[in-house]
């Protein structure tokens, strides 16, 4: 039997055993010539050249010869590295350090940006937002008739949806009817299309039909979600049909969406269908978020430029609504996670850099070596093996080393995952389903391969360069060795310290940016400060009455005011409690708060439209509604005039409290109290007296400017309310300050709200402080990540050059000794190898701070209270690496120093 | 060390030359050897160890296949012989090793008329 001609390769022996009898036979045809034993054998062998050499050429194309030699390569590394023990662990900590933050990150990066959404052919979804004309890279959710149009114009997409969670997305469950205390829940509202788009289908029951989606007419159905299915209803299998309540309607269960449909959150308990109304439709406002499954082989460009078409006349056609908007069609998966993008490319960069910090380091360290393998290569070389069999051979002796270091990586990758899952935010995406799986695996596998490339390619290419004879002479002694070795060294460091002031400098910004947002002065005191949301249902506390500046109108119910002036009176009498009182947007952190247009009596009014050149600042400031007792609550200091009371009824006359900024903005030359003041929100408006000056509070954690602010007592309100912010009318947020542990009146304050309303839950009831923790939280741990990994490149680079320079010195020891006996003394030395060492740092600080000039812009959106430029933090950063890296070399220095000089001489 | 030019150079003509030498039967390396010596009047001094790397290569590419037996005087030894894609190859590589020396001999000596 004949094997496969790929098979039909010769072992070793085999060849050898031929080799010999082909020398056999010629030793025999010389001693039939009559020449000697002796002479006949070394002729037979001048004739015949290396058999080793021989032997090795005959493999040279044999796949399974290359693989064998290979792995003997491997190792002889192996055996190598088990020499240097010393050498093998610093060599292998640095690779483990960079592999596992590597994959640490790109195990996050890739469960959120790259993994694709659990949806049937995920990346022909895509969202379409509306884009304002002068800001096109800040989209927005668009209004009912920019859907319509996208529903009904466009072509590119074989279905348009749109959901909307702030119009019903916030339910109130239950109420005395199931006899369960009312309670807050999340939901969705979304057009009936939309589940159809995404391809998800319902475990039980069914999703929306169109008609139950019609304006005005919005069919009683809900959707519920799995989890709520299990914890409200027990799993009930009969679920179907049933009713409960909710926002005080009798709303029927259709269906249950299976367990793993957690695309709007794992909070979202419900979904409506869009609740359509007339006044949305006509309104201009957005909040709806549309998607689009694109047809098949229409790409997002394609569907852009259509889009671009449509925009184009929904502007011409309906000014009031779409002009100056324009729209963007983005995937799905990258809108969806749109805020982590930025942060995760940062940290990938970051972890990139340390990576390539420890290649730098394992690639200094193998070249320190190669000077002692010098003769070991040359007598390779001597014997017969070509340059790229060396080169081949030490880059395979590399592979045991990253190997090992990916194998290190991915164990300290897996503690550091276990860290992040426990830190994270609860609502971080996909939280759930990070893990080292394969993907991640493969990443690592690859990341490791390339190391090894990258460190070892270096050091490999200097050392198989063919100069035999200077190596041979060289081998065993260590006299000046090759400048260029030496150079590239030098290089070596000062990439180092270029990528490790990079990176520190990226940390240094982000840890200055959170403790400018820690330290940031709220304005208050939110210690024991207990907040909570209380909210009527719509249709309660308000009705459609026609339209102002292109929003709906709506009338207000009188009796909402009242009740929240009630509630706030109740929590004042609960025991523990200090005061009490209630804002209409959430406190010290309303991301988007109301906003009013203001007109100063006396003054002239700011003309609109002055054209783009000279606008004068806009009149505009944070609208907040407030109850009596705000301030005190608060602990925002009142800076002048008097705070509300209970005299400023809604048949007073109308008073406003002013911010420190605002005060300070509009009325820069005079004393602001006393002074009249008209909103324009809200069509009706009265002249408002300024009774007082409150000091400056955040409207925001994350706002980077103070924003003027104005206060008016809540029962002071006008009758009417305008567009979607008519939601700020029918609610308030209660905050109360307690003596003690604001938790532990968690339960006297609900039973309290439930003494005067209960249908409506103190929903969200939590202390203020873990409030504003929340939205750090994030940038927390941004930066936590990024200090760490900045520690992390310090101690590679301390090392990095801590190694070159022992080794520079050690190889200089005879040097030293020299000029020591010749008369230099430790001092001069020491100058020697610090203006030495002094050069390379200093380039690297130089190559490093203009390198994080250029990578500014990058940081910038997610800086705060200082510029990507900040000169102190750039100062402080390269002071410190500077002077670890002269720490250093100051310890292999001093103890060259400190050599007897006789015994230097001899060193070897 | 091996002068890799050499090597290149003579790729081509010893492959051409021992296919040449097996067309008489199988032969041992060191029959190939001897043999292409004897034939070329001593004029190609084949150095024997590049002998083999060639044979590997022809046998990898199934131009000779090779099996052990025994030699003349007695000795374990591993005989060469063409495969019918070797001699498929021999007579093509042959007509284009003649045209090219003809070609050359013209260029280098155009006065001599082509017999």
């Amino acid at each position: 039997m004949k094997l496969p001609r790929w098979l039909r390769w010769r072992t070793n022996q085999e060849l050898h055993e031929e080799i010999h009898a082909h020398l056999e036979l010629e030793i025999q045809a010389n001693l039939d010539r009559g020449l000697s034993p002796k002479e006949a054998r070394y002729a037979a062998l001048r004739r015949f050249g290396n058999p080793a050499r021989v032997e090795e050429a005959a493999r040279e194309g044999d796949p399974l010869f290359g693989i064998a030699t290979f792995f003997r390569d491997v190792r002889y590394g192996i055996r190598n590295l088990r020499r240097n023990p010393g050498f093998a662990a610093a060599a292998i900590i640095s690779l483990a350090l960079g592999i596992g933050a590597n994959t640490l990150i790109f195990s996050v990066l890739d469960a959120t940006l790259l993994k694709p959404l659990a949806f049937p052919d995920p990346d022909r979804l895509a969202v379409i937002w509306t884009v304002p004309a002068e800001t096109r890279d800040q989209p927005q959710t668009a209004s009912i008739s920019t859907y319509f149009a996208m529903r009904d114009r466009s072509t590119s997409f074989e279905v348009v949806g749109a959901y909307n969670g702030a119009a019903c997305g916030v339910g109130t469950l239950g109420s005395e009817h199931d006899g369960q205390p009312a309670e807050r829940i999340l939901g969705q509202s979304l057009s009936p299309s939309l589940f159809r788009l995404l391809g998800v289908k319902p475990l039980l029951g069914r999703t929306f039909t169109d008609d139950e989606d019609q304006i005005d007419n919005v069919a009683p159905v809900a959707v519920i979600s799995h989890d709520m299915w299990q914890r409200r209803f027990a799993g009930d299998p009969q679920i179907l049909g049933k009713t409960f309540s909710l926002n005080r309607a009798k709303t029927t269960v259709i269906g249950v969406m299976p367990a793993d449909f957690t695309f709007f959150g794992d909070k979202v308990e419900f979904f409506l269908p869009l609740c359509l109304t007339g006044t949305q439709v006509l309104s201009r406002v957005g909040g709806n978020t549309i998607v689009g499954r694109l047809k098949p082989g229409v790409s997002i460009k394609q569907a852009q430029s259509e889009i671009d078409g449509i925009s184009a006349q929904l502007a011409a056609g309906d000014p009031e609504r779409h002009q100056g908007l324009g729209a963007l069609v983005e995937p799905l998966q990258r809108a969806a996670y749109r805020d982590y993008r930025a942060p995760l490319v940062i940290l990938q960069g970051a972890v990139a850099f340390v990576l390539l910090m420890g290649c730098a380091n394992v690639a200094g360290l193998l070249l320190a070596r190669a000077g002692s393998r010098r003769a070991e290569v040359a007598v390779r070389g001597a014997l017969g093996a070509g340059r790229r069999r060396i080169l081949r051979q030490l880059l395979a002796e590399c592979l045991p080393l990253s190997m090992l270091g990916g194998l290190m990586g991915t164990l300290l990758c897996w503690g550091g995952l276990k860290l992040f899952l426990n830190v994270a935010p609860p609502n971080f995406p996909r939280l759930n389903e990070i893990s080292l799986n394969l993907r991640v695996l493969g990443f690592t596998g690859v990341v490791v391969i390339l190391t090894s490339f990258l460190f070892g390619m270096v050091p490999a290419i200097q050392m198989s360069k063919p100069d035999l004879i200077h190596a041979l002479k060289e081998a065993g002694r260590s006299g000046l060795g090759s400048a260029t070795r030496r150079r590239l060294r030098h290089a070596l460091v000062t990439a180092q310290i270029t990528l490790a002031l990079m990176l520190l400098i990226g940390a240094g910004l982000m840890i200055n940016s959170f403790v400018h947002v820690q330290k940031q002065t709220l304005g208050a005191d939110p210690r024991n400060l207990l907040t909570f949301d209380f909210h009527w249902q719509l249709s309660q506390g308000a009705k459609p009455a026609g339209k102002y500046h292109g929003v709906g109108l709506w009338d207000v119910n009188p009796r909402a005011a009242l009740t929240f002036d009630r509630v706030a009176e109740r929590l004042r009498q609960i025991p523990g409690v200090v005061s009490a009182a209630a804002v209409n947007v959430p406190p010290l952190n309303s991301t988007f708060p109301l906003i009013s247009s203001f007109r100063i009596e006396g003054r002239p009014a700011p003309t609109p439209n002055q054209g783009n050149g000279s606008r004068q600042p806009d009149r505009t400031a944070n609208y907040f509604a407030v109850t009596p007792k705000f301030f005190a609550t608060m602990k925002v200091p009142l800076l002048r005039g008097r705070d509300f009371n209970d005299r400023d009824t809604a048949d007073a006359s109308p008073v406003i409290i002013v911010n420190q900024t605002l005060a300070r903005r509009f009325f820069p030359d005079e004393d602001p109290v006393g002074r009249h003041i008209t909103l324009d929100l809200v069509p009706n408006e009265r002249p408002r007296e300024i009774i007082g000056i409150a000091g400056d509070t955040v409207t925001a954690r994350l706002d980077r400017d103070q924003t003027p602010s104005m206060y008016v007592p809540q029962l002071q309100q006008s009758a009417q309310f305008s567009g979607p912010w008519v939601y700020f009318r029918t609610g308030m947020y209660f905050v109360v300050r307690t003596a003690g542990e604001p938790e532990s009146l968690a339960s006297a304050v609900k039973r309290a709200v439930a003494e005067i309303d209960p249908e409506t839950p103190a929903a969200d009831l939590r202390p203020l402080e873990q409030t504003l923790d929340d939205q750090i939280r994030n940038m927390r741990i941004y930066t936590l990540l990024l200090g760490i990994f900045g520690v992390v490149a310090v101690i590679l680079a301390a090392t990095g050059i801590y190694g070159v320079m022992a080794f520079s010195v050690a190889e200089r020891t005879r040097e030293i000794g020299i000029r020591m006996a010749l008369g230099a003394r430790p001092l001069d030395v020491l100058e020697m190898i610090f203006r030495q060492a002094g050069g390379v740092i200093a380039i690297g600080v130089i190559l490093g701070i203009a390198g994080a000039v250029g990578l500014a812009g990058l940081v910038n959106s997610s800086l705060y209270g200082v510029t990507a430029t900040d000169p102190a933090t750039y100062a402080g950063v390269a002071i410190l690496l500077v002077l670890v890296a002269l720490i250093a070399c100051a310890v292999p220095t001093r103890r060259a120093v400190r050599v007897d000089p006789t015994i230097a001489l001899r060193y070897e | 060390m091996a002068d890799p030019d050499r090597i290149q150079l003579l790729q081509g003509t010893l492959d051409l030359l021992v296919l040449q030498t097996l067309v008489f039967g199988p032969q041992h390396g060191h029959g190939i050897a001897t043999a292409i010596q004897r034939t070329s009047d001593d004029v190609l001094l084949v150095d024997h160890g590049s002998l083999y790397p060639a044979l590997q290569r022809l046998e990898r590419s199934g131009l000779i296949a090779s099996d052990w037996g025994t030699s003349d005087n007695n000795r374990k030894a591993r005989f060469y012989k063409l495969t019918r894609a070797g001699r498929a190859r021999l007579s093509a590589e042959t007509n284009k090793w003649q045209k090219m020396v003809r070609a050359v001999s013209r260029v280098l000596d155009p006065g001599r008329q082509e017999s």
